[in-house]
Protein backbone atom coordinates (compact mmCIF):
# COMPACT_ATOMS: atom_id res chain seq x y z
CA UNK A 1 0.00 0.00 0.00
CA UNK A 2 1.46 3.19 -0.88
CA UNK A 3 1.73 6.54 1.54
CA UNK A 4 -0.42 8.66 -0.42
CA UNK A 5 -0.83 12.75 0.12
CA UNK A 6 -3.89 12.12 1.38
CA UNK A 7 -3.62 9.29 4.11
CA UNK A 8 -0.72 11.51 5.26
CA UNK A 9 -2.83 14.77 5.72
CA UNK A 10 -5.88 12.88 7.57
CA UNK A 11 -3.90 10.64 10.08
CA UNK A 12 -2.23 14.38 11.39
CA UNK A 13 -5.36 15.71 11.61
CA UNK A 14 -6.75 12.92 13.88
CA UNK A 15 -3.43 12.75 15.69
CA UNK A 16 -3.43 16.82 16.05
CA UNK A 17 -7.01 16.02 17.70
CA UNK A 18 -5.83 13.61 20.33
CA UNK A 19 -2.96 16.02 20.99
CA UNK A 20 -5.15 19.57 21.26
CA UNK A 21 -7.60 17.18 23.42
CA UNK A 22 -5.28 16.78 26.02
CA UNK A 23 -4.02 20.17 26.37
CA UNK A 24 -6.89 22.06 27.31
CA UNK A 25 -6.36 22.88 30.69
CA UNK A 26 -10.13 23.87 31.17
CA UNK A 27 -11.58 20.71 31.36
CA UNK A 28 -11.78 21.25 35.32
CA UNK A 29 -13.53 24.50 34.61
CA UNK A 30 -15.72 23.07 31.82
CA UNK A 31 -17.61 20.88 34.57
CA UNK A 32 -18.00 23.29 37.24
CA UNK A 33 -19.44 25.68 35.10
CA UNK A 34 -21.41 22.84 33.91
CA UNK A 35 -22.27 22.40 37.98
CA UNK A 36 -23.07 26.09 38.90
CA UNK A 37 -25.82 26.18 36.03
CA UNK A 38 -27.30 23.22 37.13
CA UNK A 39 -27.34 25.78 40.62
CA UNK A 40 -29.26 28.34 38.60
CA UNK A 41 -26.22 30.23 36.85
CA UNK A 42 -27.33 31.46 33.38
CA UNK A 43 -24.81 31.82 30.76
CA UNK A 44 -20.98 33.39 31.99
CA UNK A 45 -19.54 36.48 31.01
CA UNK A 46 -15.81 37.01 30.96
CA UNK A 47 -16.81 40.90 31.58
CA UNK A 48 -18.83 40.16 34.15
CA UNK A 49 -15.75 38.23 35.82
CA UNK A 50 -13.03 40.96 35.31
CA UNK A 51 -14.92 43.51 37.10
CA UNK A 52 -15.95 40.95 40.03
CA UNK A 53 -12.14 39.96 40.00
CA UNK A 54 -11.38 44.07 40.44
CA UNK A 55 -14.45 44.89 42.41
CA UNK A 56 -13.63 46.95 45.87
CA UNK A 57 -15.32 45.57 48.94
CA UNK A 58 -14.13 47.33 52.35
CA UNK A 59 -11.12 48.40 51.04
CA UNK A 60 -10.07 44.11 49.66
CA UNK A 61 -10.58 43.00 46.47
CA UNK A 62 -9.18 39.62 44.48
CA UNK A 63 -5.97 42.31 43.58
CA UNK A 64 -5.12 42.28 46.97
CA UNK A 65 -3.38 39.14 47.15
CA UNK A 66 -4.03 38.45 43.42
CA UNK A 67 -1.40 41.79 42.55
CA UNK A 68 -3.16 44.09 39.97
CA UNK A 69 -2.24 41.46 37.03
CA UNK A 70 -3.26 37.45 36.70
CA UNK A 71 0.11 36.58 34.69
CA UNK A 72 2.22 38.24 37.78
CA UNK A 73 2.80 36.86 40.91
CA UNK A 74 0.59 37.94 43.83
CA UNK A 75 1.24 38.16 47.50
CA UNK A 76 -0.22 37.07 50.38
CA UNK A 77 -1.73 40.06 52.34
CA UNK A 78 -0.87 38.94 55.99
CA UNK A 79 1.50 36.40 55.67
CA UNK A 80 3.76 37.60 52.20
CA UNK A 81 3.85 34.44 50.70
CA UNK A 82 4.45 34.32 47.47
CA UNK A 83 1.08 33.17 45.39
CA UNK A 84 2.17 32.00 42.11
CA UNK A 85 0.05 33.96 38.90
CA UNK A 86 -3.52 32.65 38.00
CA UNK A 87 -3.65 33.40 34.69
CA UNK A 88 -2.97 29.68 32.59
CA UNK A 89 -1.07 31.43 29.88
CA UNK A 90 1.92 31.39 32.40
CA UNK A 91 0.79 28.80 35.06
CA UNK A 92 -0.56 25.84 33.30
CA UNK A 93 -1.10 24.09 36.36
CA UNK A 94 -3.80 26.91 37.45
CA UNK A 95 -7.42 25.79 37.33
CA UNK A 96 -6.42 22.22 36.71
CA UNK A 97 -7.84 20.85 39.78
CA UNK A 98 -11.73 21.07 41.01
CA UNK A 99 -11.13 20.94 44.29
CA UNK A 100 -8.47 23.22 45.05
CA UNK A 101 -11.18 26.41 42.65
CA UNK A 102 -13.95 25.05 44.87
CA UNK A 103 -12.10 25.63 48.14
CA UNK A 104 -9.86 28.50 47.01
CA UNK A 105 -13.62 30.49 46.35
CA UNK A 106 -15.23 29.45 49.53
CA UNK A 107 -12.02 30.71 51.93
CA UNK A 108 -11.22 34.19 49.57
CA UNK A 109 -14.83 34.69 48.68
CA UNK A 110 -15.56 34.92 52.02
CA UNK A 111 -12.25 37.16 53.27
CA UNK A 112 -13.26 39.50 50.41
CA UNK A 113 -16.66 40.04 49.81
CA UNK A 114 -17.38 38.64 53.51
CA UNK A 115 -20.05 35.66 52.03
CA UNK A 116 -19.86 32.85 49.62
CA UNK A 117 -20.02 33.83 45.94
CA UNK A 118 -22.84 32.67 43.80
CA UNK A 119 -22.70 30.57 41.12
CA UNK A 120 -23.23 33.19 38.37
CA UNK A 121 -19.91 35.23 40.09
CA UNK A 122 -18.00 31.94 40.10
CA UNK A 123 -18.47 31.13 36.90
CA UNK A 124 -18.17 34.54 35.45
CA UNK A 125 -14.75 34.74 36.97
CA UNK A 126 -13.51 31.45 35.63
CA UNK A 127 -14.74 32.05 32.20
CA UNK A 128 -12.72 35.00 32.33
CA UNK A 129 -9.30 33.63 34.15
CA UNK A 130 -9.52 30.95 32.13
CA UNK A 131 -9.14 33.27 28.97
CA UNK A 132 -6.06 35.10 30.34
CA UNK B 1 -8.24 -4.25 5.57
CA UNK B 2 -5.42 -1.74 4.97
CA UNK B 3 -8.18 0.80 5.93
CA UNK B 4 -8.44 -0.40 9.25
CA UNK B 5 -4.91 -0.93 9.43
CA UNK B 6 -4.60 2.84 8.89
CA UNK B 7 -7.35 3.46 11.41
CA UNK B 8 -5.55 1.62 14.06
CA UNK B 9 -2.09 2.90 13.35
CA UNK B 10 -3.59 6.87 13.88
CA UNK B 11 -5.15 6.10 16.39
CA UNK B 12 -2.27 4.58 18.58
CA UNK B 13 -0.08 7.29 16.79
CA UNK B 14 -2.09 10.20 18.28
CA UNK B 15 -2.51 8.29 21.76
CA UNK B 16 0.84 8.11 22.27
CA UNK B 17 1.30 11.43 20.84
CA UNK B 18 -0.87 12.63 23.54
CA UNK B 19 0.58 10.76 26.44
CA UNK B 20 3.58 12.46 25.88
CA UNK B 21 2.75 15.50 25.79
CA UNK B 22 0.43 15.08 28.43
CA UNK B 23 3.87 13.77 30.50
CA UNK B 24 6.38 16.61 29.84
CA UNK B 25 3.63 19.40 30.28
CA UNK B 26 3.67 17.78 34.12
CA UNK B 27 7.22 16.55 34.56
CA UNK B 28 7.81 20.27 33.99
CA UNK B 29 5.92 21.45 35.82
CA UNK B 30 6.79 19.48 38.87
CA UNK B 31 10.73 19.82 38.50
CA UNK B 32 10.65 23.80 37.80
CA UNK B 33 8.70 23.87 41.47
CA UNK B 34 11.12 21.26 43.27
CA UNK B 35 13.90 23.57 42.02
CA UNK B 36 12.70 26.63 43.09
CA UNK B 37 12.23 25.28 46.94
CA UNK B 38 15.67 23.41 46.61
CA UNK B 39 17.32 26.39 46.23
CA UNK B 40 15.98 28.32 48.75
CA UNK B 41 17.56 26.48 51.35
CA UNK B 42 20.37 24.71 49.41
CA UNK B 43 23.08 26.87 50.62
CA UNK B 44 22.33 25.49 54.56
CA UNK B 45 21.22 22.13 53.61
CA UNK B 46 24.67 20.63 55.26
CA UNK B 47 24.06 22.39 58.79
CA UNK B 48 20.25 22.46 59.11
CA UNK B 49 19.60 18.88 57.09
CA UNK B 50 18.37 17.14 60.42
CA UNK B 51 14.50 17.01 60.00
CA UNK B 52 13.28 16.70 63.30
CA UNK B 53 9.60 16.22 62.46
CA UNK B 54 7.81 13.45 60.24
CA UNK B 55 6.87 15.57 57.22
CA UNK B 56 3.32 15.56 55.76
CA UNK B 57 2.71 16.06 52.16
CA UNK B 58 -0.96 17.26 52.93
CA UNK B 59 -0.14 19.57 55.75
CA UNK B 60 2.53 20.72 54.07
CA UNK B 61 0.31 21.50 50.88
CA UNK B 62 -2.86 22.89 52.69
CA UNK B 63 -1.26 24.90 55.46
CA UNK B 64 2.11 25.63 53.52
CA UNK B 65 -0.10 27.33 50.94
CA UNK B 66 -0.49 30.33 52.68
CA UNK B 67 2.34 30.24 55.50
CA UNK B 68 5.43 28.26 56.51
CA UNK B 69 3.77 24.74 57.04
CA UNK B 70 5.25 25.57 60.62
CA UNK B 71 6.87 21.93 61.97
CA UNK B 72 4.03 20.29 64.45
CA UNK B 73 6.41 19.84 67.10
CA UNK B 74 6.61 23.67 67.48
CA UNK B 75 3.51 23.54 69.46
CA UNK B 76 1.52 21.71 72.00
CA UNK B 77 -1.31 18.98 70.74
CA UNK B 78 -3.56 20.83 73.05
CA UNK B 79 -2.53 24.18 71.08
CA UNK B 80 -2.95 22.76 67.71
CA UNK B 81 -6.56 21.32 69.16
CA UNK B 82 -7.50 24.52 69.71
CA UNK B 83 -6.43 26.18 66.59
CA UNK B 84 -8.01 23.51 64.31
CA UNK B 85 -11.42 23.89 66.34
CA UNK B 86 -11.68 27.75 65.01
CA UNK B 87 -10.15 27.58 61.15
CA UNK B 88 -13.38 29.78 59.80
CA UNK B 89 -10.98 32.51 62.03
CA UNK B 90 -7.50 31.42 61.62
CA UNK B 91 -6.23 34.42 63.21
CA UNK B 92 -8.04 36.44 60.82
CA UNK B 93 -8.21 34.47 58.00
CA UNK B 94 -10.88 32.02 56.80
CA UNK B 95 -9.00 28.72 56.36
CA UNK B 96 -11.73 26.39 56.21
CA UNK B 97 -10.58 22.85 55.52
CA UNK B 98 -12.73 19.71 53.96
CA UNK B 99 -13.69 17.08 56.40
CA UNK B 100 -11.35 14.89 55.32
CA UNK B 101 -8.90 17.41 54.85
CA UNK B 102 -9.61 18.03 58.39
CA UNK B 103 -9.38 14.82 59.92
CA UNK B 104 -6.36 13.80 58.57
CA UNK B 105 -4.40 17.17 59.51
CA UNK B 106 -5.68 17.13 62.85
CA UNK B 107 -4.71 13.39 63.15
CA UNK B 108 -1.21 14.30 62.38
CA UNK B 109 -0.40 17.27 64.57
CA UNK B 110 -1.84 15.57 67.27
CA UNK B 111 0.48 12.43 66.55
CA UNK B 112 3.68 14.69 66.36
CA UNK B 113 2.67 18.13 68.52
CA UNK B 114 4.10 17.99 71.72
CA UNK B 115 3.43 16.39 74.36
CA UNK B 116 4.77 16.04 77.93
CA UNK B 117 6.11 13.01 78.49
CA UNK B 118 6.87 12.30 74.85
CA UNK B 119 10.47 12.93 74.09
CA UNK B 120 10.83 15.59 71.58
CA UNK B 121 13.91 17.70 70.11
CA UNK B 122 11.59 20.58 71.18
CA UNK B 123 10.35 19.84 74.45
CA UNK B 124 11.66 22.92 75.64
CA UNK B 125 8.77 24.79 74.21
CA UNK B 126 6.59 23.00 76.66
CA UNK B 127 8.38 24.87 79.68
CA UNK B 128 6.20 27.20 81.85
CA UNK B 129 3.48 26.95 79.19
CA UNK B 130 -0.06 27.92 80.96
CA UNK B 131 -3.16 25.97 82.05
CA UNK B 132 -4.92 26.72 78.43
CA UNK B 133 -2.12 25.97 75.81
CA UNK B 134 -1.95 28.89 73.40
CA UNK B 135 -3.03 28.34 69.61
CA UNK B 136 -0.03 30.41 68.69
CA UNK B 137 3.66 29.65 68.71
CA UNK B 138 4.83 32.93 69.52
CA UNK B 139 2.89 32.93 72.61
CA UNK B 140 4.87 30.40 74.35
CA UNK B 141 6.86 30.98 77.23
CA UNK B 142 9.99 29.98 75.71
CA UNK B 143 9.32 31.50 72.46
CA UNK B 144 9.17 34.59 73.95
CA UNK B 145 12.44 34.64 76.16
CA UNK B 146 14.47 33.12 73.43
CA UNK B 147 13.23 36.22 71.23
CA UNK B 148 13.08 38.98 73.69
CA UNK B 149 16.47 40.76 72.70
CA UNK B 150 15.41 41.01 69.19
CA UNK B 151 14.79 44.66 68.43
CA UNK B 152 11.77 45.67 67.16
CA UNK B 153 13.32 47.13 63.84
CA UNK B 154 14.85 44.13 63.12
CA UNK B 155 11.62 41.84 62.69
CA UNK B 156 7.98 43.81 63.38
CA UNK B 157 9.55 47.03 62.06
CA UNK B 158 11.28 44.88 59.34
CA UNK B 159 9.68 45.54 55.84
CA UNK B 160 11.84 42.06 54.68
CA UNK B 161 9.92 40.43 58.24
CA UNK B 162 6.94 42.16 59.70
CA UNK B 163 6.26 39.60 62.13
CA UNK B 164 7.79 37.01 64.25
CA UNK B 165 5.07 34.51 62.68
CA UNK B 166 7.57 34.77 59.65
CA UNK B 167 10.43 32.00 61.09
CA UNK B 168 12.22 31.48 57.95
CA UNK B 169 12.65 35.33 57.33
CA UNK B 170 15.83 34.62 59.29
CA UNK B 171 15.90 30.91 60.13
CA UNK B 172 16.54 29.06 56.92
CA UNK B 173 16.39 26.43 58.07
CA UNK B 174 12.92 26.67 59.72
CA UNK B 175 10.85 24.47 56.76
CA UNK B 176 13.29 21.29 58.26
CA UNK B 177 12.28 22.05 61.91
CA UNK B 178 15.96 23.24 62.19
CA UNK B 179 16.25 26.41 64.58
CA UNK B 180 19.73 26.69 65.28
CA UNK B 181 21.13 29.94 66.45
CA UNK B 182 24.23 29.43 63.73
CA UNK B 183 21.61 29.77 60.91
CA UNK B 184 19.73 32.99 61.72
CA UNK B 185 20.09 35.64 59.38
CA UNK B 186 18.16 38.81 59.78
CA UNK B 187 16.97 40.18 56.69
CA UNK B 188 18.93 43.59 56.49
CA UNK B 189 20.51 42.63 59.68
CA UNK B 190 22.69 39.38 58.77
CA UNK B 191 22.97 36.94 61.44
CA UNK B 192 22.28 36.94 64.71
CA UNK B 193 24.51 35.79 68.22
CA UNK B 194 23.67 37.43 71.67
Amino acid sequence: MKLTFKKVIWSTAIALLFFFQTIRASDAIDKLQEVYQKQGATSFSAKSGELLWHKKFNNRSCTTCHSSSVRSEGQHKRTGKVILPMAPSVNSKRLTNQKKVKKWFLRNCKWTFGRVCSAQEKGDILQWLKEQ
Amino acid sequence: MNKARWILGTFLLSSVMAFGFFGIVTASGFSSEDSREGNEYSGYQKIGSQITFKQDNLYNEECGACHLAYPPNLLPVQGWQNLMGGLEDHFGENAELDKETFAHISNYLEQNGLQRGKPSKMSKMLRNIPDVAPARITELPYFIRKHDEIPNRMVIRNPKVGSFSRCDSCHKGAAKGSFNEDMVSIPSFGRWSD
